[in-house]
């Protein structure tokens, strides 16, 4: 059964999420919207046929987000910021995850009777399956999922993905202080040298892996126009 | 059918014609300009509403919410002070283009 509300808040939240239509601009339309759908109902069409035409009428989403942002300049830079932002926070709580997943891990392999290089290889492993989850979870991140915009954003939101860096930090920085703890001198030394040689490895394989990532964003991006 | 390119330009001074009449909002504005035109000036209406904001921030016009007959909140539309100059403007501007057609074409206006 076709239910309007349902359906216009659908077209609506689809408008909302490119970013460029204010709220006042929703509301416009939406007014626009039901007024064409009062009259085709008028006319005889049933409420799935007046809505159909009059999402046709008004124009294809994104063309309309595009003539909105040319108005809405001010309102499309700032959600260019939002998202760096977002990205900016995002990469320190996957950076601190990531060193406290590998700290922890460590801590926890060598309480477990592990020691020598395999700690520290372990730990660098387990960091780059944390950032490979991540980037492949943000990669295949619905298109119909939750999309910041600077309507949506709460501050619960943003405190809340935030609150993980103290939190990962605090983890971190527990297992290293363990570590110092429980290790011998010498194969503490042993350890931050086998570290030390992982994180040069990692960071520059990290740098090839977001290139990479940005290769993969490039081929999706032009696949639709090939097709043309 | 009138082509894209003519409907884009037109669209400014339609509006600020159909304003120029009396205090509009959006959904009322299309159905004036599409009665007038004999359905031939076919818009995708959603394009309405940033022109109008165009406008808005060019202060042509000058804009408030209201709430509707039908319960709902609306925002009308009207000319300033500076729009009216503006239309007159436009209103040369178009006539002038008509003029120069009609005479290459040999149509005979009474404008003058």
């Amino acid at each position: 059964m076709f239910d309007l509300e349902n359906a216009i808040r659908d077209w609506q939240q689809a408008l909302s999420e490119t970013g460029t239509v204010s709220t006042d601009d929703l509301l416009e339309l939406d007014e626009h919207l039901r007024e064409i759908v009062a009259e085709l109902k008028a006319k005889g069409c049933t409420p799935f046929e007046a809505f159909a035409v009059a999402k046709l009428r008004l124009g294809d989403a994104h063309d309309l987000a595009a003539e909105f942002g040319k108005v809405n300049r001010v309102r499309l830079w700032r959600q260019l910021l939002l998202w760096m932002v977002i990205g900016y926070v995002g990469g320190n709580v996957l950076m601190s995850v990531s060193t406290a997943t590998a700290s922890l891990t460590a801590m926890l392999l060598f309480v477990g009777g592990l020691s020598g290089p395999s700690v520290g290889v372990a730990a660098t492993v387990a960091g780059a399956i944390l950032w490979t989850t991540a980037v492949t979870w943000l990669y295949r991140y619905p298109a119909r999922g939750w999309r910041p915009t600077v309507d949506n954003i709460s501050a619960l939101r943003m405190v809340g993905l935030a609150i993980a860096i103290p939190i990962a930090n605090a983890i971190g920085m527990a297992s290293r202080m363990m570590i110092a703890q429980i290790m011998d001198s010498t194969t503490y030394g042993n350890f931050v040298w086998h570290q030390a040689i992982g994180h040069v490895v990692y960071s520059n394989v990290t740098i090839v892996a977001w290139v990479v990532v940005a290769l993969l964003l490039r081929r999706d991006h032009l696949a639709p126009r090939a097709m043309v | 059918m009138i082509s894209r390119e003519l409907i884009a330009a037109s669209t400014r001074p339609l509006v600020m014609a159909v304003l120029a009449r009396g205090e509009n909002y959006g959904y009322a504005i299309i159905q004036q300009v599409r009665e007038l035109s004999g359905g031939e000036l076919e818009w995708s209406e959603g394009m309405l509403y940033p022109v109008l904001h165009r406008l808005e921030q060019e202060k042509v016009i000058l804009s408030r919410w209201a709430k509707a007959e039908n319960g709902r909140k609306r925002k009308y539309y009207r000319l300033s002070a500076s729009g009216a100059r503006a239309q007159q403007s436009e209103k040369e501007q178009w006539l002038t283009v008509h003029q120069t057609l009609a005479s290459l074409w040999g149509i005979q206006t009474c404008s003058t």
